[in-house]
């Protein structure tokens, strides 16, 4: 065999991206897990579990990913390989971590105690388990999955389609897992019977393995019609191969059933040990509450946000990129999908801003480039009025907001390159207008419409800024984090920090983290739809439930994104949508008609910015390679004619966009469900009444999934995605 | 039973075993080549597929790792990498089934001066991958709320 032939076959690895992401995933939620119970059961729990378990991990990945995965339709050695990790190695390598308790303490309390609980209190399901488990079903179910699985008809099944093979691999694994179960017995689970059962147990197995080893290497002739009549490698013959193959089960597998069955009968035969137990110092089984986690302590984020001249970094860079995309706009190709003016704002910034939004919070607010005209406008010195009492609320934001997508789509903005250009420039002019002449943020509080998008979507980021110590804050009497000092102004927007919750509003500027003089705000991790449950007083804001023009800007973001994907639906989800809050609003009679009507809108929020999402991402994965033509392109529309001339290609709309798709409208769907749930049940405390009360609303939310399902299948036109060609 | 939820997620990520995809389409010697055909998936649907292809000398039965490999379905040409493809052995390209039938397919290969073309048929499906996906993902929220409503009820049985 030539050293590149090897080189090549050692060289097949694969990266399957969801198994390597799911036993990462495992990986991290047993260590968190282990580590805390370690902490009050180290001698249950020494490092060899642990590292047992992270074996167990590793080498069901390189089944998997391995050389033995891309080989095993060529070489049954190979597979047989892949088959003995898969039965043999792997499952004991998983139990003997001792899993099951590390892994349950590496989840959140909640979703433990709450989502999990009542699952694990259900009788029947602790029958199905005890049945799963028991050794006899535990041989059977393996010894057999073994067998089927390797009769010519069954191994031919599985190599004739994918499906069938992961079917294969996956029978394999889990009754593996089953059958090692009784023989490791991983803590706490407790013998059912006497131990001695354990080596007839292995030995029966073994006795399987054998018969199954033999037939195959005393056959004589090919067994599997695939390895007869493909292709041979390495000069091995399909016979030859076989015989090596039914040699490895036979030694390897023996020995796997072997050595366990010698360690129990050591283990039995032995005077039993006398545990001991060493003392436990008091109070040391309650664990400290895990802290928070601020991504402000991350070490280069952290500092970067922190850094008084961060956003103002930020900033000059998207303004930048505006001026690039004005001048563009004005100077260069007419048309939308060759011209940044087209592909930048439309295609990239929309969508990451609210990929953003999910993900981290409000960064179109924190990088905006309108904003850096204004700190001039600041210099002039002419910030003397105060925005007027009677506008202060988001109404002419939404007017703005409706105009905005109106104009949208009825301009066609996006195809064309210079109106682009005209409406940033008209939106530095309103900043720089209204901030110069008006005191605070007027224009991102009360008139931005982008920004009011991105305060409504940052009611389900998953970062906050927070105060780390309300008694910090108590103690506090100079409140800089809104009053500003000599070094740092305070939050323009008003949101004192002790009494901010939630988002809305936020423009994550930062002001109010380098203003505070006790180091005392954080970023922090929060459970995102949490906050739409809560109801408190808000700083600047006042309670949700009375804020209509909140409940409307709302309704505004998640109506705009249907109509904004598929116009045609948009006016009987409109109907459907008032009547359903109109019903529940009746129903509700007693609670406060605006109350229900505020919080349920803006429960809606989760399907509105899923649909928004499942939008974006469909023209950002289609019109993905769309920015190095357009920056080509414009780099010869402004006479740098350096590169050669930009050839155009229209590329096929992606398939596996969809997938994804269809997984955020989902959880769109589920989040805002429980939303609604959860509110029905703050109002009715009867479960028969709650139902009643989200019942219009939920058939209304059911609808809306329906037609964001049917605007996602919808050939889409096709906005800014031309590429070029290789 | 607090092992149920360590062996659900251990039997969750069971699932994700694959196989490796790719099923033999044709095995031929023609010329001074063994010319091997995969394709995925398997059964053929319109769209895309990947097509692999492995060379053996016909002789030694040695892989080859360096002919030039073209593949011609229906109007397209394609031209196979070794970097398209996992199992460094093969070569692969992507290629596109536009409608379902029966559809012709001629491989080039050529190494130095030799020279071998094979032609085969191959049958394309319906593409039905889009239909199920879609009620994959409009029924797993059915399946979560049922699981939902399942858990609030247990929840209530036992606060009673």
């Amino acid at each position: 065999m030539s050293e590149g032939i090897s080189q090549a076959a050692w060289g097949s690895w694969a990266l399957p991206f969801w198994p390597t992401f799911g036993l990462l995933a495992t990986a991290v939620l047993y260590l968190r897990g282990y580590s805390r119970i370690r902490r009050t059961r180290p001698l249950l729990f020494p490092p060899w579990r642990a590292w047992c378990f992270l074996a167990g991990l590793l080498s069901l990945w390189i089944a998997i990913a391995s050389p033995l995965d891309t080989l095993d339709s060529l070489l049954l050695v190979a597979h047989m390989t892949q088959h003995l990790i898969l039965m043999s190695v792997a499952p004991p390598l998983l139990l003997l971590g001792a899993p099951a308790v590390p892994l349950l303490r590496g989840l959140p309390r909640s979703v433990l105690r709450d989502g999990l609980g009542p699952f694990f209190r259900t009788p029947a399901l602790h029958h199905v388990i005890r049945v799963l488990t028991h050794p006899v079903f535990a041989w059977l179910a393996m010894n057999i999955s073994y067998l089927a699985w390797h009769v010519p008809q069954g191994y031919e099944l599985a190599l004739s389609s994918p499906r069938w093979h992961e079917l294969e691999h996956a029978c394999f694994l889990v009754t593996s897992l089953l059958f090692w179960f009784p023989v490791i017995q991983p803590w706490p689970s407790v013998s059912a019977g006497s131990r001695w059962a354990m080596l007839p147990y292995l030995v029966g197995a073994d006795l399987v393995n054998t018969a199954l080893a033999a037939s195959l290497t005393f056959a004589g002739r090919v067994i599997y019609p695939s390895y007869a009549n493909g292709p041979r490698i390495f000069g091995l013959s399909a016979l030859d191969d076989q015989v090596a193959a039914g040699a490895l089960m036979w030694v390897i597998g023996s020995i796997f059933y072997l050595v366990p069955l010698g360690a129990i009968a050591v283990q039995l035969l032995s005077p039993p040990s006398r545990r001991v137990h060493p003392p436990v110092a008091k109070g040391s089984v309650l664990l400290p509450q895990p802290a928070r986690f601020d991504l402000l302590h991350l070490p280069l984020i952290g500092g970067f946000l922190r850094w008084r001249y961060g956003r103002m970094v930020l900033q000059s860079v998207a303004f930048a990129t505006a001026v690039l995309v004005i001048a563009d706009g004005f100077l260069g190709h007419p048309m939308g999908a060759m011209n940044l003016a087209g592909v930048l704002p439309w295609t990239y910034v929309r969508a990451f801003g609210v990929i953003a939004l999910l993900v981290l919070g409000n960064i179109f607010c924190l990088s905006c480039p309108f904003m850096l005209p204004r700190e001039l406008g600041r210099r002039l010195g002419l910030a003397r009025f105060k925005w007027p009492p009677w506008l202060r609320s988001k109404w002419i934001s939404i007017v703005l907001i409706i105009l905005f997508f109106w104009s949208y789509e009825a301009f066609a903005i996006w195809d064309h390159p210079q109106r682009t250009a005209w409406l940033l420039i008209a939106y530095f002019a309103a900043a720089f207008v209204v901030d110069t002449l008006f005191r605070g943020a007027s224009f991102c509080k009360y008139l931005c419409p982008l920004g009011q998008f991105n305060f409504a979507g940052s009611l389900l980021s998953p970062f906050t800024l927070q105060a780390r110590s309300k008694a910090v804050c108590d103690r506090c009497t100079t409140h800089d984090c809104i009053r500003g000092n000599s070094q740092q102004r305070g939050c323009e927007l008003q949101l004192y920090m002790p009494q901010k919750a939630g988002n809305m509003d936020c423009t994550l500027c930062m002001d109010c983290i380098k203003a505070c003089p006790h180091d005392n705000i954080g970023f922090f991790a929060v459970v995102p739809v949490h906050d739409l449950l809560r109801d408190p007083v808000r700083s600047s804001i006042g309670r949700f439930s009375s804020r209509i023009d909140l409940a409307a800007l709302v309704l505004v973001v998640v109506l705009g994104a249907f109509a904004s994907a598929g116009l045609m639906v948009a006016p009987p989800a409109y109907v459907a949508l008032a009547l359903s809050l109109a019903v529940v609003a009746a129903v509700g009679a007693g609670l406060g008609k605006k109350e229900v009507f505020c919080r349920l809108s803006q429960a809606l929020l989760p399907l509105g910015l899923a649909m928004w999402t499942a939008h974006l991402l469909f023209h950002l994965v289609t019109g993905w390679g769309t920015l190095g033509p357009a920056l080509h392109q414009a780099a010869a529309d402004f006479g740098w004619h350096f590169l050669p001339p930009a050839h155009w290609a229209m590329p096929p709309p992606a398939n596996s966009v969809l997938s994804v798709q269809l997984l955020v409208l989902d959880a769109g769907l589920l989040l805002t469900l429980y939303l609604g749930w959860r509110l029905a049940q703050q109002w009715a405390a009867a479960a028969g009444r709650s139902l009643l009360l989200l019942l219009p609303w939920a058939m209304t939310v059911a609808a809306g999934y329906a037609a964001a399902i049917w605007i996602v299948l919808q050939p889409m036109q096709m906005r800014g995605v031309m590429t070029m060609n290789p | 039973m607090k092992y149920l939820f360590p062996l659900a997620a251990l039997l969750f990520w069971a699932t994700a075993v694959f196989g490796d995809g790719g099923t033999m389409l044709l095995h031929r010697d023609a010329g001074a080549f063994t010319v091997t055909l995969f394709a995925a998936p398997q059964p053929l649907h319109t769209g895309a597929a990947d097509l692999s292809v492995m060379v053996q000398d016909r002789g030694s039965g040695e892989v080859l790792l360096d002919p030039t490999i073209d593949i011609t379905v229906g109007s397209e040409t394609v031209r196979l990498a070794r970097g398209q493809a996992s199992n460094r052995l093969l070569q692969a390209a992507t290629v596109n089934f536009s409608k379902p039938g029966k559809w012709p397919l001629t491989m080039l290969v050529h190494r130095g001066n030799d020279l071998a073309q094979l032609t085969t048929e191959c049958t394309v499906e319906p593409d039905r991958s889009r239909a199920t996906l879609v009620w994959f993902y409009v029924l797993l929220p059915v399946g979560i709320i049922l699981l939902f409503i399942i858990h609030q009820v247990l929840k209530l049985r036992s606060e009673v």
